[in-house]
């Protein structure tokens, strides 16, 4: 027996259903069990909105200029610099004036060949995990002010194989303590991670810098060692005091672009080593995954102390973000907002001559009825974000309009080649490379105010991610 | 507020880039209820069935992939000549040189739109080149109506049969909209004859029409999509940042994937096809199932591979001149197999691996069937072949998922240099729907042919409101995991 009637039937009953299903859930907003997702009358029904403006809309601020702010209350002007794409803003009345003047003052002495040295501590999260993003922004702010090496490199590190501003490698038994574990037996350091090892070794190559004759300065980065440290530095059994608890020992000082050191001191807590010139801009990695910024309350105060009377770091970045985006409807965060406004005042208590700079998120992106977008809350983070640079006197730099606003991770990720992974939430290496030219470039805008010259970048006009003539 | 927009109404019916047609789109649901019931309307006039038919498919081309419907149309007409022609020559060398003709123009307009970039890369890498890559679009379906037009014309050559007569019929040959996308490669011999006979369908087609259609969409629509967004498709991105147990279980997770992907849509194309009267040959028979890779090739998108094995391998001597060719015979087959895939040398590797490992099997068959036919009925020796084979397919997903050789490398380094178990308890936690739904992908891999078959034998019982219900059970289902809360990576490595 034919049952082609069959095909018809069956085609024309599912089909008058669903339909018949979809103008119901039009006319009377019914979502029964997500049956908007498959509204067969949707594509031909037009919303009229009710008028509903977002708090900022980046994408149109191409002009560097600040949008209206769309709020109820309307905070300072000052405050509303907050949305400049790349720009670092100070929130002053007058913007002829540098952001960060003590480490622009610093710039122009190396500029005018003052054997100076200016250390940036940059912490994050996974965001610029493997050296993405600061390898950029330290060689474009080395090609400008001078200056080579990788900076701060942990003892050990699950991305070390990745990273290509340095060959790094290690062996031997290692315990750790990190800013995940509650109880810890030495203090905490910017990386957040503690090593200790009897046994262990490290070696490092810088694969940064180019001339052969540059000397470049190997340095230890440890806590407190009871009586003489003993450490085996390039197969030489060397002998230094560590009596601080954070100590910065010189290893080695000539133009051999590779150290290797063997340390066993079960008791020394090590955090690493530093790849630095004797004079020139050092940018120190310090990543953490998963972490939000709160974090940072671990680190001891009499290490941020004993960092600031050694005039150790002249700019601490901090950017975190992504990893407070953990719901897609999130919108409030502020409880993040009373937590981390306790961390920067501890720090920038703790750390006085050493000014800080906040960087907004990122843009991260949910699948938001099947279609990836920005995070409906990211307008607010980068606004609380804002607000902690804007009532602590710190510096703020709103990566997430930099980089072009809402669903720019999306773009990025559809881009060819990619410039995003597809977990919309990290940029990848070319992606990474743009951020870091970004804010190196904002960074010498703000120098050259000092100058009262016209804006000059480290390789000619300042990037704008373009993702369409990427593809 | 909503209301009727008649601007957007008429929208729908054009070729829109970011959203062509698929086959969950909605407007395929209306294309689809109003082509069948046409179709069943015409269903005593062959000729205006035909019409019908290639106007549809026309136009599923056209909203899937815009004005590259001209080039179905175009290739249609070429072929359709150069086919006759060759039957109609007289001398060898006519025919052959017609032949030659067909296959350049074919192969022409594949390696333009689909490897022309790759060969600008390899100039620029190899002989310092500059030149700038080509704004090109690939033609969805390019590569298989190409093959569907080679096999055509090489079988009209070989006389294997006459070329159609009526041009509507091949040219529906190439545009039958279910095969459309991703096949399957479908022989004009197997196909135009059924274009002559009335539409017939009986029982058993109703209901395995409608199991294929269902199931595949389930697989496609659900596993695979489930699967990619949640979990696979992060990790592949940047496995650098996961442990290596996230690595292996992608790699696991892509191997279901792919294989619901592409029989899934295969499923919807045959099942479709059946309702329409038309018999297309199975193209996927649990591969995984395996116990060896030419076993594999057997089972896993078999229009492709047996394509392969008549057009390419055996042109090439096949296993006629001696040993050592048959292994460079099948080493080459499957390297162009694997650059048919994609223009990139992680495909050229994935194909080279199967070549290789089809060379070292029938190498190994050579010296040891005997011990081989007394082992295969022993279970242990079953269960080790299938496993050794599986992990083989694995492996060399991996360089057909990565993006370039540098991301699969890393995801083998995870994988060897950064597994450890004690993050199992943390991934449970985060990926436990992921794995139920790569548990569920493989349940439906397993189940025989024979078994789903068995099962709608007694179909014939099942009244037409069950059949409604079961489908909007799927539908419903489907818009869930549209929209369900997205499994977000978790980062394992602290």
């Amino acid at each position: 027996m034919n049952h082609n009637k069959s095909v018809v039937v069956f085609t024309l009953t599912s089909t008058l259903i669903l339909l018949a299903g979809s103008i119901c859930a039009t006319i009377f907003h019914i979502d029964f069990l997500s049956f908007k997702n498959i509204n067969l009358i949707a594509d031909v029904v037009k919303e009229h909105p009710v008028a509903e403006v977002p708090l900022m809309v980046a994408q149109g601020a191409s002009t560097g200029k600040a949008p209206a702010l769309q709020t109820e209350q309307a905070p300072a002007v000052a405050f509303n610099q907050y949305m400049l794409q790349k720009t670092l803003v100070h929130f002053n009345d007058d913007t002829s004036r540098p952001a960060l003047p003590m480490l622009m003052e610093k710039f122009q002495q190396l500029k005018k060949g003052n054997k100076a040295k200016v250390r940036i501590a940059w912490l994050g999260d996974s965001m610029i995990e493997g050296d993405l993003v600061t390898q950029t922004f330290r060689k474009q702010l080395q090609q400008v002010f001078g200056g080579y090496g990788a900076g701060f490199v942990p003892a050990q590190s699950v991305t070390a194989q990745y990273r290509t501003t340095v060959k790094h490698a290690w062996s031997g038994d290692w315990t750790e303590e990190t800013f995940k574990d509650k109880a810890l037996t030495a203090p905490l350091f910017f990386s957040g991670h503690t090593f200790f090892t009897d046994n262990g070794t490290i070696t490092l190559t810088d694969a940064t810098v180019r001339d052969s004759a540059s000397v470049l300065d190997k340095y230890l980065i440890c806590g407190k060692a009871d009586g003489k440290l003993t450490i085996e530095v390039n197969g030489r059994q060397c002998a230094f005091t560590a009596n601080n608890k954070i100590n910065r020992i010189l290893l080695d000082s000539s133009n051999k672009a590779a150290v290797s050191l063997k340390i066993n001191n079960k008791k020394l807590p090590v955090y690493g080593m530093s790849m630095e010139p004797q004079h020139g801009v050092v940018v120190d990695n310090f990543s953490f995954r998963g972490i939000t910024g709160v974090e940072l309350s671990k680190i001891d105060t009499m290490m941020l102390h004993q960092m600031s009377d050694a005039n150790d770091y002249d700019l601490v970045v901090m950017e975190y973000g992504a990893n407070l985006m953990f719901r897609p409807d999130d919108k409030d965060y502020s409880w993040y907002e009373k937590k981390m406004e306790a961390v920067i005042k501890q720090l920038r208590k703790s750390m006085p001559k050493t000014e800080f700079l906040i960087i907004s998120t990122a843009d991260r992106a949910f699948r938001y009825n099947d279609v990836w977008q920005s995070a409906v809350g990211i307008d607010s983070l980068v606004k609380t974000q804002a607000e902690l640079a804007f009532r602590n006197n710190t510096a703020f730099y709103n990566m997430y309009a930099s980089m072009g606003g809402a669903n720019t991770i999306v773009n990025w990720a559809a881009a060819t080649p990619s410039l995003a992974n597809k977990d919309y939430i990290h940029p990848n290496q070319r992606g990474a490379e743009i951020l870091g030219k970004l804010l190196s470039d904002a960074f010498v805008k703000e120098y050259n105010k000092m100058q009262n010259k016209p804006v000059v970048t480290a390789q000619g006009p300042a990037a704008t991610p373009n993702v369409k003539n990427r593809k | 507020m909503q209301s009727f927009d008649l601007s957007l109404f008429l929208k729908q019916f054009l070729y829109d880039p970011k959203n062509p047609l698929l086959f969950n789109n909605g407007f395929f649901v209306y294309f689809f209820a109003v082509f069948i019931s046409l179709y069943y309307l015409l269903r005593n006039n062959n000729t205006a069935r035909t019409w019908l038919f290639c106007f549809f498919s026309l136009y599923f081309f056209y909203k899937a992939s815009g004005f590259f419907v001209g080039l179905v149309l175009l290739s249609a007409v070429i072929d359709y000549g150069l086919s006759n022609a060759i039957y109609k020559a007289r001398e060898k060398s006519t025919k052959k040189f017609l032949l030659i003709t067909s296959i350049v123009i074919n192969l022409g307009l594949l390696v333009y739109f689909k490897y022309t970039n790759f060969f600008i890369a390899l100039c620029n890498d190899f002989l310092a080149a500059k030149i700038n890559p080509l704004n090109i679009l690939l033609p969805v379906g390019i590569s298989f109506y190409t093959f569907e037009n080679l096999s055509y014309t090489v079988d009209v050559y070989r006389g294997e049969f006459e070329p159609e007569r009526k041009f509507m019929n091949y040219l529906l040959f190439l545009s039958f909209f279910p095969k459309l996308v991703m096949g399957p490669i479908v022989r004009a011999k197997d196909f135009i004859p059924q274009l002559h006979k009335p539409y017939e369908v009986n029982q058993q087609d109703f209901s395995k029409g409608f199991y294929l259609i269902i199931s595949g969409l389930f697989k496609k629509l659900v596993i695979s999509d489930f699967l990619t967004t949640n979990f696979v498709d992060f990790i592949f991105s940047d496995p650098s940042r996961y442990t290596g147990l996230e690595c292996l279980m992608a790699v696991y997770g892509y191997a279901i994937v792919i294989y619901c992907d592409f029989s899934g849509y295969s499923d919807v194309a045959i099942g479709m096809a059946k309702w329409l009267g038309i018999t297309i040959p199975v193209n996927f028979k649990s591969p995984y199932q395996s116990k060896s890779v030419t076993e594999f090739w057997k089972r896993w998108h078999i229009s492709l591979s047996s394509w392969l094995q008549d057009y390419l391998y055996i042109p090439l001597g096949g296993n006629r001149k001696g040993k050592v060719r048959t292994y460079i015979n099948l080493f080459i087959t499957m390297l162009l197999g694997g650059f048919w895939h994609g223009a990139s040398w992680n495909f050229i590797i994935w194909g080279a691996m199967h070549g290789i490992a089809l060379a070292m099997h029938k190498l190994w068959m050579t010296h040891n069937k005997q011990f081989v036919d007394r082992q295969s009925n022993k279970t242990y020796y079953r269960l080790m072949a299938q496993f050794v084979t599986f992990q083989f397919a694995c492996f060399c997903w991996i360089f057909f998922k990565a993006v370039d050789f540098n991301t699969a490398s890393q995801l083998i380094t995870q994988i060897t240099h950064h597994f450890s178990l004690s993050v199992v308890g943390a991934f449970w936690s985060n990926y436990q729907y992921v794995i139920y739904m790569m548990a569920l992908g493989y349940l439906l891999h397993i189940i025989p042919d024979d078994f789903a078959d068995k099962m709608l034998q007694r179909a014939h019982r099942v009244p037409m409101f069950a059949y409604v219900s079961i489908f909007l059970v799927f539908v419903m289902v489907y818009a869930h995991f549209k929209t369900g809360e997205p499994v977000m990576p978790i980062y394992l490595q602290f």
